[in-house]
């Protein structure tokens, strides 16, 4: 009897922060872009591969006028990879998706003899933003429905998980009851996270991209105390006396 | 001090509507002053099962905009006089029910009964959730048998965010009704047992109704089965879970597989 499955196919995913430069624009957009070509002639390669957001809330355009300031600022090698405080007329298949919720920090100052960015700027700019693990702690069942999302580390449920419920953590996550619901661990990246319950009937579970549903777990694991964890890209179980 | 209590469950068609009259009448024969009120709008069922389907001139909707007073809306039933119904709206759409009207019409009926309560429909929508908004009680009803008992997981934890008491961050007591149970089936495990479902829904029992011929002859009859003398188990109860509802500690009897003369005669087991 085999105590690991293996999933049948492996969907990497995780959350991640990074940081972007966020460019206002302004009206009238002639001028906007003559400031602008004025910092690239300073700076030409202050933009290249890095990821810029475009900051909309200034901004009062037809949907034509958003593609023309598209099509200038890719002109001047500038990638939008996001658009945030955007109207609803200004989004659309073809054009930068809607983001949100950033935090802002300190960027680096600009430095006008700069060239391409060295290996020593990328660690001080990543320190900006430090991790942190908090644990949750859920004192009550978590009910059909309900989704637990705690990106920030492990996630303790003193309860049972109904079927149809779901727990998303970045770290581990321990339930003290039934679990017929779908547990996601280990969204941080941590391949170390691992999923823990005292009555297994999970419909998914899942760590760092690889899972297992329902009809893969074995039935001599049906309602026992188990463990999941990651094995290399295999997610292992383990019956727990 | 009076109290809302909201009759709700997810599901559709597992007693709710059966519930809230039975109940409602059981409360009003001890004396108590009681109004059921009828939230599903467009379907509406309550004024049937009440027998006064024909005597809905006013309905909620009027009153919550303001077109009738409450007094105008108010059915009284002919047979217990405590007892009144606030009926819903067929003809209106869902959308004409807001979230104002509601909590000025509940307002106003907690000032003259001891006891409103809210026949929610089924789902999850503005209906059910409008229904249970103002109240300070929810008694969940559900059949023994797993799509109803998910639903039912569903609006418990529903009743425990969308609330006005739980967005205050109040205790909302839910009590769970297990309705149309069939000792037979749940002990061949065609059904749910009681302990399955307690265990899965984790709320206090208010009562197990057993599956009852008698129900639905009284839903054709529009008279709640709580207000006939011969209403059989489901009646009592019916009436037992009402005194429960008034605080009184009453035992719950698990309604038992009667063994009648021909399955003794016939050796036939359910099980």
């Amino acid at each position: 009897m085999n105590a690991h499955v293996g999933p049948a196919q492996t969907l990497k995913f995780r959350a991640q922060s990074l940081l972007a430069y966020v460019l206002e624009p302004v009206q009238p957009l002639p001028e906007w872009f003559t400031a602008l070509d004025g910092w690239l002639a300073r700076s030409p390669t202050f933009f290249i591969a890095r990821p810029v957001i475009l900051d909309m809330a200034a901004l009062d355009i037809t949907l034509k006028e958003y593609r023309d300031l598209l099509n200038g600022l890719a002109r001047r090698h500038i990638r939008v990879m996001g658009a945030e405080n955007v109207d609803r007329g200004l989004v659309g298949p073809h054009l930068p998706p809607v983001v949100s919720g950033g935090r802002p920090i300190d960027p680096p100052t600009l430095r006008e003899d700069a060239p391409a960015p060295r290996e020593e700027d990328a660690p001080s700019v990543a320190q900006a933003a430090p991790e942190r693990t908090e644990s949750l702690v859920v004192d009550g069942n978590v009910r059909s429905g309900q989704t637990i999302m705690h990106p920030q580390g492990d996630v303790t449920i003193i309860g049972r998980v109904a079927s149809g419920a779901e727990i998303v953590a970045g770290g581990s996550v321990h339930i003290y009851g039934a679990l017929q619901g779908r547990v996601i661990a280990g969204i941080s990246g941590s391949r170390s996270a691992r999923i823990f319950c005292t009555e297994a009937r999970a419909e998914l579970l899942c760590i760092g991209g690889a899972y297992v549903t329902a009809e893969n777990i074995i039935s001599e694991m049906e309602g026992r105390s188990l463990e999941a964890r990651l094995d290399g890209d295999e997610l292992k179980l383990r019956i727990l006396s | 001090m009076s109290k809302v209590i909201v009759v709700t469950s997810g599901k559709g068609g597992v007693g709710k509507t059966t519930s809230t009259a039975s109940l409602g009448a059981a409360l009003a024969q001890g004396g108590r002053r009681v109004c059921v009120v009828d939230f599903d709008v467009g379907l509406r069922n309550l004024d049937l099962v009440m027998g006064a389907e024909r005597r809905v001139v006013f309905d909620f909707i009027n009153v919550a905009q303001g077109d009738a007073k409450l007094s105008q809306a108010l059915i009284r039933d002919k047979r217990i006089d405590t007892l009144y119904l606030l009926a819903a709206s067929q003809t209106r759409d869902k959308d004409a029910l807001t979230t104002e009207g509601v909590e000025r019409v509940i307002g106003e009926l907690r000032e003259s009964f001891d006891y409103v309560l809210c026949d929610s429909p089924a789902g999850i929508e503005r209906g059910a959730l409008l229904a249970m908004r103002f109240a300070d009680q929810a008694i969940v009803v559900a059949n023994p048998e797993v799509s109803s008992v998910r639903d039912s997981d569903r609006i418990i934890g529903l009743l425990d965010s969308k609330t006005l008491r739980a967005e205050r961050g109040e205790q909302m007591d839910k009590h769970l009704l297990l309705t149309r149970f069939d000792p037979a089936r749940s002990n061949s495990g065609e059904m749910l047992t009681l302990d399955d479902v307690l265990e899965i829904l984790s709320i206090p029992l208010l009562g197990v109704i057993p599956e009852s011929k008698e129900i639905l002859r009284a839903s054709n009859l529009g008279a709640p089965v709580t207000m006939n003398a011969s209403g059989g188990q489901a009646a009592l109860a019916y009436l037992e879970a009402a005194r429960r509802l008034g605080g009184e500690t009453v035992p719950v009897a698990i309604p038992d597989e009667k063994k009648t003369f021909f399955t003794r005669l016939f050796g036939r087991r359910a099980a």
